[in-house]
């Protein structure tokens, strides 16, 4: 006895086999035909195609280069444009002699800054100040006329040479 | 001299104008000349597309689909009807007489097939699926690229569709 399964494929078997009648495939064809006729697929020409083809690759290059361009732009070198010129080169004792002309014009001051907290005052009344202490060294050494350096304290001590003499009384 | 493009076209034309005339023929309840009718449309349509510049990469799944197109154009867009639905009115043999009927004036009994009668009680997106799954043998996913629909839709639709046409012609064995 044929099972449901069976009846099932062979029936779509069945369906499968049925084709056009050659009536009908030849009306198709013909009907196709005009149509193809009627309305061809239009071609490019080859030299279209061609220019159309460089265009493309030129496009590309262009674009390369603008990309480049604008990359340089946004990312170029740091360095400080040089408006007069290169920099001078200077050989080291250029260099010292320009330091020494530069402590003699400008004399350095060295200032420093203490701060200290007084301890606790017994009384308990009293109120506790911060005090400041400021001390100022100014390299300011007197030259006499013959050359010779002297200390700035003219009343405490005079002299050159190995020698000193006091001129306190 | 015929183009790449023509030479393309015309091999695909014949390696499936049987195929699609038959899925056409199933699928509108064996009306030959209207069969014979839709596929000169189906490939005229196909061509214009191309003229016009269209690039088709796969013009079987592309045929199928313009035919897909002019048979909802035709028919009206296929009526989902769930299977409880469908058995229900089965039970009762009350089966959808409007999707049965649709084409009654061009159907002829003498010529159909046991099949093409048991298509015709089928909903038609049943019988839409069922044609491209047994008769064109095609794959839920190719069914699918046609359709414009995802696979598993189309896997549960031909499930559901098998099922009814079981209980169908089971039906007209039975009797």
């Amino acid at each position: 006895m044929e099972t449901n399964e069976n009846k099932f494929e062979k029936i779509f078997d069945r369906a499968k086999q049925v084709d056009m009648r050659q009536e009908e495939s030849n009306k198709v064809d013909a009907r196709l035909k005009a149509q193809i006729a009627a309305n061809p697929i239009p071609t490019a020409p080859a030299a279209t195609a061609s220019i159309a083809s460089m265009s493309k690759v030129l496009g590309l290059v262009l674009g390369a280069l603008l990309v480049a361009g604008g990359i340089y732009l946004v990312t170029g070198s740091s360095e400080p444009v040089l408006e007069d010129g290169p920099v001078e080169e200077k050989t080291q004792e250029e260099i010292e002699k320009e330091v020494e002309e530069q402590k003699e014009n400008n004399p350095i001051v060295a200032t420093s800054t203490n701060t200290t907290t007084p301890p606790i005052s017994p009384s308990p009344n009293a109120t506790p100040t911060a005090s400041t202490t400021t001390a100022t060294t100014t390299n300011t050494d007197v030259t006499e006329d013959d050359g010779t350096t002297v200390w700035p304290y003219p009343g405490v001590y005079t002299g050159t040479g190995s020698n000193p003499t006091s001129t306190t009384p | 001299m015929k183009s790449r493009t023509e030479q393309v076209f015309l091999a695909a034309y014949e390696a499936n104008k049987n195929a699609l005339f038959r899925h056409i023929l199933m699928r509108i309840s064996g009306d030959r000349d209207r069969a014979t009718d839709l596929l000169s449309d189906v490939f005229a349509r196909t061509w214009n597309a191309l003229c016009k510049g269209k690039e088709i990469e796969n013009l079987r799944a592309y045929f199928y689909r313009v035919a897909h197109n002019l048979l909802v154009d035709e028919y009206g867009k296929p009526k989902v009807i769930s299977l409880d639905a469908l058995s229900e009115e089965s039970e009762h043999g009350e089966l959808e007489v409007s999707e049965v009927s649709l084409h009654s004036d061009v159907v002829r009994l003498g010529e159909l097939s046991e099949l093409t009668r048991a298509l015709a009680k089928l909903p038609n997106d049943f019988r839409e699926v069922l044609v491209l799954r047994y008769i064109d043998d095609m794959g839920p996913s190719q069914i699918a690229e046609i359709l414009g629909e995802s696979a598993n839709t189309v896997s549960v639709r031909i499930n559901r569709a098998t099922a009814a046409l079981r209980e169908i012609l089971n039906g007209v064995t039975n009797k």
